[in-house]
């Protein structure tokens, strides 16, 4: 094992190796690198031009994402990169997908701020906290260690919570961010306080020494276990799981919209990206259980049982808290927070599985496929509410009252999205949720599926409101007109058409492209 | 009374994160909770500087480093955001952040 100062080992290599490596670690490192150097960059072009608002700082930034995703698809192969034998960064599948989730979701994001008709002159700013989000999301989707891990996610953290307040003018923006900080720095100190139990009782600040250690069989150290809850507890809060989702419907409505979009798929992706790569390498840390008896098949053993339990237990309660309480809402911006809860409820359920080394691989597929997706179809419903702020100053679902009526194209489009957060055939979210439940009920959970179909059941009742309001409803004069043509227009249905592609054609190649691109370098 | 073993930094570092989650619970002032929120992150700061004099291994010093950088941004970006929302509400008391419910 070494030591995270290499050169203080005793067997520390000569200096042109170290030259050798240190090119090579900054190449796979390079598409944070590259965001980070984008933070500079747009700061110092902030400073220097001081010129008020500026259309510029967008197309820096849709430019800088463009160049990153390059230098995500053209990275390959499955390996660790680090020094002396530490393992501090992997290029690997996993990481590229869920970069690729962050990028996309990125770009949108900031597509959204431009097209949301509001600009106070410090778009520079909101640049800057976008690159310094999207980096540290990159590292953490590679992170494999303890120390980067922390650093990425708190940069991640930071940029979230200047971002929830961004609007400054805005009363439920100034509270969003600061319930967003202060809840949010409360769950890092507590993860903080698990990760420092859970470095001293495995010695090791290694995802996969950790993990090893953690899944063991006759590892039942009560201290590590407190460390591992403290650590879990942090990432719950960050992906907005059951018990730690109480802080998200007022963060993502005081939000603006698009800021609120991009904290639902990108900030609860990081949070998933470095939760399933520990999974995964607590999958692998015990493949001896096999050749015990080869008849019993995989045998969990009691610490892996237990952290399945764990997330069960937070899988139900986060899909049907975020369901039931999604029920009774009226703004459309809040009734998204609580669905964008109950979709992690999903995820998790199958982040369960994971742990089953013979479906291990289905599973993580199955959650990159369906950020994948969620991207389009929750960062397209966030659009329109942001549309709706534009152009009607309210979010309230009785405010689309008619618009199928007026807008046939925009209130189908939304339509398919509804349809598609629900889960139900033709979209791309049936594909997504049958591939998410597929390996749950493969490795016999039932109870735990059946919870989540009943789950899908009601979350139709209140995604079925706007359509509702949308087609069913005459307009009347009282309502307000969305203004939705040419860009915005066509940006949804490019939203949608993915939508109604992966739902229609290409089952197997999706679920066969999404099993090969999770790889997992061990 | 032998010498000062881990036990006793962990048992230090317990409770000075219990102290300051309480802080944090108990405290209505917005400031007094980014000041609990500083005393569990140096909390953390002692277990990691401990285990790291523990197994002779400087990795938890360096962890330790990272936490204080970290610790220092955090305090700067929530005292940023403590002073925008007095501009709004006019008060640092976290009980008068309610205008959104349900």
């Amino acid at each position: 094992m070494g030591s995270f100062l290499p050169l203080l080992a005793q067997d520390a290599p000569a200096f042109p190796s170290l030259k050798a490596d240190l090119m090579q670690n900054l190449g796979a490192a390079a598409p944070e690198g590259f965001l980070c150097l984008m933070v500079l960059v747009v700061l110092l072009l902030d400073v220097i031009r001081h010129k008020g608002p500026s259309a510029l700082y967008p197309k820096v930034t849709l430019a800088g994402i463009a160049i990153a995703v390059v230098l995500v698809c053209v990275g390959s192969g499955d390996h660790l990169v680090g020094y002396n034998g530490f393992a501090a960064l992997s290029v690997d599948g996993l990481g590229r997908l869920f970069k690729l989730v962050f990028l996309i979701t990125g770009a949108l994001t900031v597509v959204f701020v431009m097209r949301s008709g509001k600009s106070y002159g410090r778009e520079g700013e909101f640049q800057v906290l976008m690159f310094g989000a999207l980096a540290g999301m990159c590292y953490l989707a590679s992170a494999t260690e303890l120390i980067g891990f922390y650093v990425a996610f708190e940069l991640v953290s930071y940029t979230g919570y200047l971002m929830a307040g961004y609007r400054l003018e805005s009363t439920k923006g100034a509270e969003a961010s600061g319930k967003y900080v202060i809840f949010g720095s409360v769950a890092s100190g507590v993860m903080l306080f698990g990760i420092t139990l859970v470095f001293g009782f495995t010695g090791s600040t290694e995802f996969s020494v950790i993990a090893e250690k953690l899944m063991a069989v006759d590892t039942a150290e009560p201290a590590l276990m407190v460390g591992a809850i403290f650590t879990f507890a942090g990432f719950a809060f960050k992906a907005a799981a059951f018990p730690f989702q109480f802080w998200c419907p007022d963060v993502y409505e005081g939000a603006p919209a698009p800021v609120a979009g991009f904290l639902a798929v990108a900030s609860k992706a990081a949070a998933f990206a470095v939760g399933l790569r520990v999974l995964a390498y607590g999958v692998g840390a015990t493949p001896s259980l096999d050749a015990l008896d080869p008849n019993l098949g995989q045998l969990l053993t009691p610490n892996m049982a237990f952290t399945e339990q764990v997330l069960a237990v937070a899988a139900v309660g986060t899909m049907t808290w975020g369901n039931l309480a999604a029920l009774r809402q009226n703004n459309l911006q809040r009734m998204l927070a609580y669905s964008s809860i109950a979709q992690a409820g999903y995820l998790l359920m199958t982040a369960c599985v994971v742990l089953h080394a013979d479906v291990s691989d289905d599973a993580l597929a199955a959650i990159g496929f369906y950020f994948l997706i969620y991207l389009f179809m929750n960062l397209g419903a966030f659009f329109i509410v942001t549309l709706m702020r534009r152009d009607i100053g309210s979010t309230l679902v009785t405010d689309l009252r008619g618009i199928g009526h007026r807008k046939p194209l925009l209130a189908s489009c939304f339509a398919i999205m509804l349809i598609s957060l629900t889960g139900l055939p033709p979209t791309a979210g049936f594909v997504g949720k049958f591939l998410l439940f597929a390996p749950v009920i493969g490795e016999g959970l039932f109870v735990l599926a059946t919870i989540g179909l009943i789950n899908g059941a009601i979350s139709l009742y209140y995604y079925a409101k706007p359509m509702r309001e949308m087609f069913l409803k005459e307009p009347d004069e009282t309502t307000g007109d969305l203004r939705v043509v040419g860009f915005d227009l066509a940006l949804i249905v490019a939203l949608t058409v993915p939508l109604l592609f992966f739902g229609l054609f290409g089952w197997d190649a999706v679920a066969d492209a999404a099993r090969d691109a999770v790889a997992v370098a061990r | 009374m032998g010498e000062l073993t881990i036990t006793h930094f962990l048992v230090l570092g317990a409770l000075l994160f219990s102290v300051g989650v309480l802080c944090v619970t108990l405290r209505r002032n917005a400031i007094g909770v980014l000041i609990g929120i500083e005393i569990m992150l140096n909390a953390c700061n002692i277990n990691l500087v401990a285990f790291s004099r523990y197994t002779g291994d400087i990795d938890g010093a360096v962890y330790a480093v990272f936490v204080v950088m970290l610790a220092a941004a955090e305090a700067a970006v929530a005292l940023a955001i403590v002073l925008h929302i007095f501009h709004h509400a006019a008060s640092i008391s976290v009980d008068d952040y309610t205008e959104m419910k349900g």
